[in-house]
């Protein structure tokens, strides 16, 4: 009965291919002010540095040279958790001596080196407040300027106070708060809550848009800084840009089985390559250590062991979720992450994709797409022609009723063999039995009424299926769309080589 | 901290008494000939002042850019006898691309080589 319903819903939305609702505004953040603590107050957890220059005293992080132990050149203390693209970022510091500063969209050169934008901060009174370009152009605003830098690197500049004025606002010697705005171009620095400098860097091929951060010693004479109460808040991206959170789980089954560090790493490179006006954040490992990783996504793919090792059923990761989700931010499971058990999970899934595998009604079996279907007029589809990869395509998956806002992007009647398997949480059941020569979806889209969207995917067990240009784009495709971002006609271009898709393999040993 | 600006690059802030010819590798990511090591043999470190020249000169730096020819010419120092101890602006004309060199040249020592004796 159940089923016969649910095939009815399929039916009416297989011929309606329901219209795309808008995109809901996203935010999200862990406390009422959106800034959260990336310094816990005791260690280094989460930073890396030359441990002979940094450590942590009386609630602050400290970096210090001395005569005894110089650095010959700048060090830095990176924060590994996660990187940066638009942003607030608010601490205190105190400087005795010598000259520091805070970098940020930085790159990280190896060796405890950084290059990249730099809120300066300096015990003398000429720097303080610039914003300088480790390894890079180097001052690209004086304290007092705002600075716009044109696709060309030509400057122009204009004053929004005076440099000795704006270094009376400064307590040399003492604890001085430093705000650091990031938002697409715009790079604002300001001091005990007064603007020190701001600049438009519109030098396209220069800039950066994403990247570290993290702490500087100065080389030279002996210098001691403190940092304490360091906030981030993440911030929606400026200029209509949206942000895909990839989240890779930890390594499972055989090799080319589950790799899902390298498709993710995969995915991410294409779509940073694909031209979208996106960015692309790749968390490996399972759920981010950073704890404002999610922040400001507008979409958020998990590929990973799913049931009950489900990286959003751990600690209080479903509740994190579920309210992004609400939000409107985007989700997109692939393979084994669309499993969750029915009690722990399901409920959240059906609302944040409108379906799931659902253990004793889903099942997995490995075979050949035939008689492949997809959307017709759907974003996901663009430039998708029908393809016939063998993977762990699982099926006959709960989904949510009424099926409003569901769209199936991919069926296939699998072989009535995979229907033949014995009973269990996952091989067969009575329903699936019954359904011999039955059309099953494999993908989906889901437009949440309350604004958001969700995206399905039962296949990518093989690896070697990325190769596939049509499963790839359809995947790439659907990132894009779960985001919120048009997609192309033709959809997401991408190439591979033979070297990508070798790429990030987890480190597994061969099967005996 | 002096500020060493390189002309057509940008102003960059340097460590006070940093060696001119390693300031501009590190700190202005300037790929900066220096073929001897920065002895003051072979003036390939060389660069030219438009502000800021040192007045003073070491007698290494004398000689090696008298037996060279180069002597007199305007602005035109050994960077690699030099350090920052003020503002400076130079420009960087000898540099590894374009030059057919496979490297830049040996690191140079932190501090003046010969030791310093000024003229």
């Amino acid at each position: 009965m159940v089923t016969a319903r649910r095939r009815l819903v399929w039916l009416v939305a297989l011929l309606a291919y329901g219209p795309v609702a808008g995109h809901g505004s996203v935010a999200g953040a862990a406390e009422a002010d959106g800034f959260v603590p990336i310094f816990n107050g005791t260690s280094l957890d989460g930073w890396e540095g030359k441990g002979e220059f940094w450590s942590v005293a009386d609630g602050a992080i400290v970096g210090q040279t001395t005569a005894e132990k110089p650095t010959k050149g700048n060090t830095f203390l990176i924060w590994r958790q996660g990187t940066l693209d638009d942003f607030e970022l608010r601490l205190r510091y105190r400087l005795t001596g010598g000259n520091s500063g805070i970098q940020y969209r930085s790159k990280d050169l190896g060796d405890s080196v950084v290059g990249g934008y730099q809120g300066d901060i300096e015990a003398g009174t000429n720097y303080s407040g610039i914003l300088y370009e480790e390894r890079g152009r180097g001052i690209l605003a004086e304290r007092g300027q705002r600075v716009t830098i044109a696709a060309d690197g030509t400057k122009k500049t204009e004053s929004i106070g005076s440099k000795e004025e704006l270094q009376k606002v400064i307590k040399q010697g003492d604890w001085n708060d430093y705000r650091i705005v990031a938002q697409g171009a715009k790079l604002s620095h300001f001091i005990n809550d007064t603007l020190m400098s701001e600049t438009i860097d519109e030098q396209t091929d220069k800039r950066a848009t994403e990247g570290i951060l993290a702490l500087q010693l100065h080389a030279g004479p002996p210098m001691k800084v403190e940092f304490k109460d360091i906030h981030l808040k993440r911030t929606r991206l400026a200029d209509g840009r949206k942000k895909i959170v990839l989240v890779a789980g930890r390594a499972s089954h055989g090799p080319g089985e589950h790799e899902f560090r390298a498709g993710t790493r995969l995915l991410e490179k294409c779509l940073d390559a694909s031209g979208q006006r996106l960015v692309t954040v790749t968390h490996t490992d399972g759920w981010p250590t950073d704890p404002t990783a999610f922040d400001n996504a507008d979409a958020i793919l998990f590929f990973a062991d799913g049931g009950g090792g489900h990286p959003v059923l751990q600690s209080n990761h479903l509740g994190q979720i579920d309210a992004l989700a609400k939000r409107g931010v985007g989700v997109a499971c692939l393979h084994y992450a669309v499993e969750v058990p029915k009690e722990k999970g399901g409920p959240e899934f059906l609302n944040w994709m409108g379906g799931y595998f659902e253990p004793h009604w889903s099942v997995n079996p490995h075979w050949t797409l035939a008689a492949t279907e997809l959307a017709k007029d759907h974003p996901i589809t663009r430039g998708v022609k029908p393809f016939t990869t063998n993977d762990e395509w699982y099926y006959h998956m709960r989904f949510k009723e009424p099926a409003d806002g569901l769209v199936p992007i991919l069926s296939a009647v699998p072989p009535d063999a995979t229907r033949e398997r014995p009973d269990g949480p996952h091989s067969n059941n009575p329903v699936v039995r019954a359904g011999k020569g039955s059309r099953e979806v494999l993908a989906w889209a889901y437009d949440r009424p309350g604004g958001g969207r969700g995206f399905g995917c039962t296949g990518a067990h093989f690896h070697r299926n990325w190769a596939d240009d049509d499963f790839r784009r359809l995947m790439l495709n659907a990132l894009v769309w779960t985001a919120g971002l048009d997609v192309p006609l033709d959809g997401v271009p991408s190439t591979v080589s033979a070297d990508d898709l070798a790429a990030h393999l987890d480190d597994k040993a061969p099967r005996k | 901290m002096p500020r060493l600006t390189v002309e057509g690059v940008g102003t960059f802030t340097v460590p006070e008494g940093k060696r001119l010819v390693n300031a501009l590798e590190d700190e202005c990511a300037i790929d900066q000939l220096h073929a001897c090591g920065g002895i003051a043999r072979c003036t390939t470190c060389r660069v030219t002042f438009t502000a800021g020249e040192p007045a003073r000169m070491t007698k290494a730096e004398r000689d090696v850019l008298a037996a060279k020819g180069l002597a007199g010419t305007p602005g035109l120092r050994l960077s690699c006898q030099i350090t920052c101890d003020g503002d400076l602006t130079v420009q960087a004309t000898s540099r590894l691309a374009g030059s057919g060199r496979t490297d830049a040249g040996r690191r140079s020592a932190d501090a003046v080589e010969p030791p310093p004796d000024w003229t």
